[in-house]
């Protein structure tokens, strides 16, 4: 269905999009991922015909997008990174407007009032769009996105700006849609992405630097085997034989408690059938492994990982802790390495899982009544 | 086109800008029209009804007023990102940009009709010479569409509506100002040439004082045609970037 071979794209200022290459079949939902700045939205107004680009090809259901613009642009919904709405027309007129421009056929008034219900806005079909609010004009902008029945849909950061309510919705509307029509998304919240997306392409500097499912994301960011035990026992004593074992690499205290003598460690350990030998070692020194279990790696990490490779060079060992977004300040970063690891503690490692989000939803809810 | 030509016309009358351009416009020429007859009286002793001396003070007031009109044309839909919306739909740069043209083109051309009252006044109190009505109108309907083609691409140039207003104002100025310019004596012979051919005025008052010559219609036509055309290039030129 989409087809993109050795695409870049040169601004005056540098490389936006480096040499990129990925086809996404028909029904498929693809989830672009990367930092700010990683040209994830280049790569979807490139897609969508609003930018050129410097080379590679395009195509489009066999077409190329700069040769066949208006037959391309026919076949594509785009929801840009600011939704694209005229601040004095109303909700019903903008969307009569959009209608119009993208030469839709069939019944205007229908289609726009079954659309407005799927998104959920008919109560403000006469509200001039300058009055609604962020989660609003969002949802204006996915229904014109969806008018004239395109069949693929390209959505930046769909859910940004709304509430948890309001996310559960338009992310069902996504899986929903994602049945019988092409959907690329872009976001920077991992668990959206691994919720709602068959396949994830993560970007970073204009490069793809990885493409797959969720759960092969997963697993192989968990080449390091990490075990996550809990020993009860002198800290000492365990932190002494946790450096002479050859088969650890490196392990992090989370968490001690000192009167009842319990530890919990991260162990990031390499070889085969370490889980046994561990038993035997602590055992033979009185110490007992209270829990031993695999850390299941979450997306996060995934992503912080394989981004924090491309950006340091391969001799550097990498240190979880550092941050990998050294401009940030660090109250500012998303993911710090505590909150992973505290994460990584329970089975659930998501910080927005849908379930999560209903809680939250139902909290408020509750509280409003 | 044309449904960016209704909405772009539209817009017109949803905010409060276009009412207080339509109002301005109305003063301006209810001022000049009682000037006009009290100065034929003056003068002459009998009140004009020739539509091309209130239409005199033309020039001047369409260049302050159409780049008043025309300055959120691309503008705007750049600081809403709605050029997104535009660029991504399935209609063609020329076509988004004749839609445009056309709904601030013909708002201008609908304050302009305002003033066929003054003609019914004239039908009534006397005998207009209709061919010099027709001329009057369609020598302003003319230097109208010219001066919201330039007004347009100077919108395209631009994220802010004010800079693309202040922008054509200023050019307007400079052009009406020319011809003055260009009687100077000291002027060199080749600049005066030139500024003969930039001379707005000159070409609408040709209109008049040669009638029915071709020149003031190609050189308007062809004008308004060609800052079209340099507008889709501007807009076309911003997806390389």
């Amino acid at each position: 269905m989409i087809e993109i071979s050795n695409l870049t794209k040169k601004y005056n200022t540098g490389i936006a999009v480096d040499d990129i290459s990925f086809s996404v079949d028909k029904g498929e939902i693809v989830g672009l991922l990367g930092p700010n700045g990683a040209g994830k939205s280049t790569t979807m107004n490139i897609l969508t015909g609003y930018l050129s680009y410097t080379e590679g090809s395009v195509k489009i259901d066999g077409l190329e997008v700069v040769e066949h613009p208006k037959a391309v642009k026919q076949k594509i919904g785009y929801l840009p990174e600011q939704p694209p709405l005229y601040p004095n027309m109303s909700v019903y007129d903008y969307l009569k407007f959009v209608y119009e421009l993208k030469k839709a056929k069939g019944n205007k008034k229908e289609e726009l009032e079954a659309l407005m219900e799927k998104v959920n806005i008919s109560d403000m079909k006469g509200r001039l769009i300058k009055n609604l609010s962020k989660g609003y004009k969002q949802r204006v902008g996915l229904a014109a996105a969806m008018i004239g029945d395109p069949e693929i849909l390209i959505l930046d950061e769909p859910t940004v700006g709304l509430d948890p309510v309001q996310i559960i919705e338009i992310r069902n509307l996504i899986k929903e849609l994602g049945q019988d029509k092409t959907v690329i998304l872009n976001s920077h919240i991992l668990p959206e992405v691994s919720a709602i997306c068959d396949r994830i392409i993560i970007i970073n500097k204009g490069k793809i630097i990885a493409s797959d499912t969720p759960q092969n994301l997963t697993k192989m960011a968990g080449s390091d085997q990490r075990i996550h035990i809990v020993v009860n026992g002198n800290l000492d004593d365990v932190k002494d034989l946790l450096n002479h074992m050859d088969e650890v690499v490196n392990f992090e205290v989370l968490t001690t408690d000192d009167e009842e003598l319990l530890h919990e460690i991260l162990v990031t350990v390499s070889g085969e059938e370490v889980s046994a030998v561990m038993f035997q070692k602590f055992g033979e020194k009185g110490l007992v492994i209270r829990s031993l279990a695999p850390h299941e790696v979450s997306l996060e990490e995934v992503f912080v990982k394989l981004v924090s490779e491309e950006e340091q060079p391969v001799e550097e060992e990498i240190q979880p802790e550092e941050e990998i977004f050294t401009a940030v300040p660090e109250e500012e970063i998303p993911f710090t390495a505590e909150e992973i690891a505290e994460e990584a503690t329970e089975t659930e490692a998501e910080v927005l899982t849908d379930e999560a989000l209903e809680e939250m939803a139902s909290g408020e809810e509750n509280g409003e009544v | 086109m044309k449904a960016i030509f209704k909405r772009e016309f539209k817009s017109y009358f949803t905010s409060a800008g276009g009412y207080l351009f339509l109002g301005i416009f109305l003063l301006a020429m209810g001022v000049s029209f009682v000037k006009n007859i009290s100065d034929s009286l003056k003068y002459f002793q009998y009140p004009t009804t020739a539509m091309n001396t209130l239409f005199r003070s033309m020039p001047l007031l369409l260049s302050v007023m159409v780049p008043l009109v025309t300055m959120g044309s691309f503008a705007d839909e750049k600081k809403h990102k709605t050029d997104q919306l535009l660029l991504t739909s399935p209609n063609s740069v020329t076509s988004i940009v004749l839609g445009k043209f056309f709904g601030s083109f013909s708002f201008v051309t609908v304050c302009l009709l305002t003033t066929l009252l003054y003609v019914a006044v004239f039908c009534i109190y006397g005998t207009p010479n209709l061919m010099l009505t027709v001329l009057a109108y369609v020598a302003v309907i003319l230097m109208a569409a010219l001066f919201t083609s330039i007004g347009i691409f100077f919108s395209s140039l631009t994220e802010s509506s004010l800079v693309a207003a202040i922008i054509g104002i200023v050019s307007f100025a400079v052009l009406y100002f020319f011809g003055g310019f260009a009687s100077l004596t000291v002027v060199p012979e080749g600049i005066r040439s030139i500024i003969g051919v930039l001379d707005i005025n000159q070409y609408y008052n040709m209109f008049y004082r040669e009638l029915l010559s071709p020149q003031p219609f190609v050189y308007f036509i062809s004008l308004t045609v060609l800052f079209l055309f340099l507008t889709v290039r501007v807009i076309e030129a911003r997806r390389w970037k």
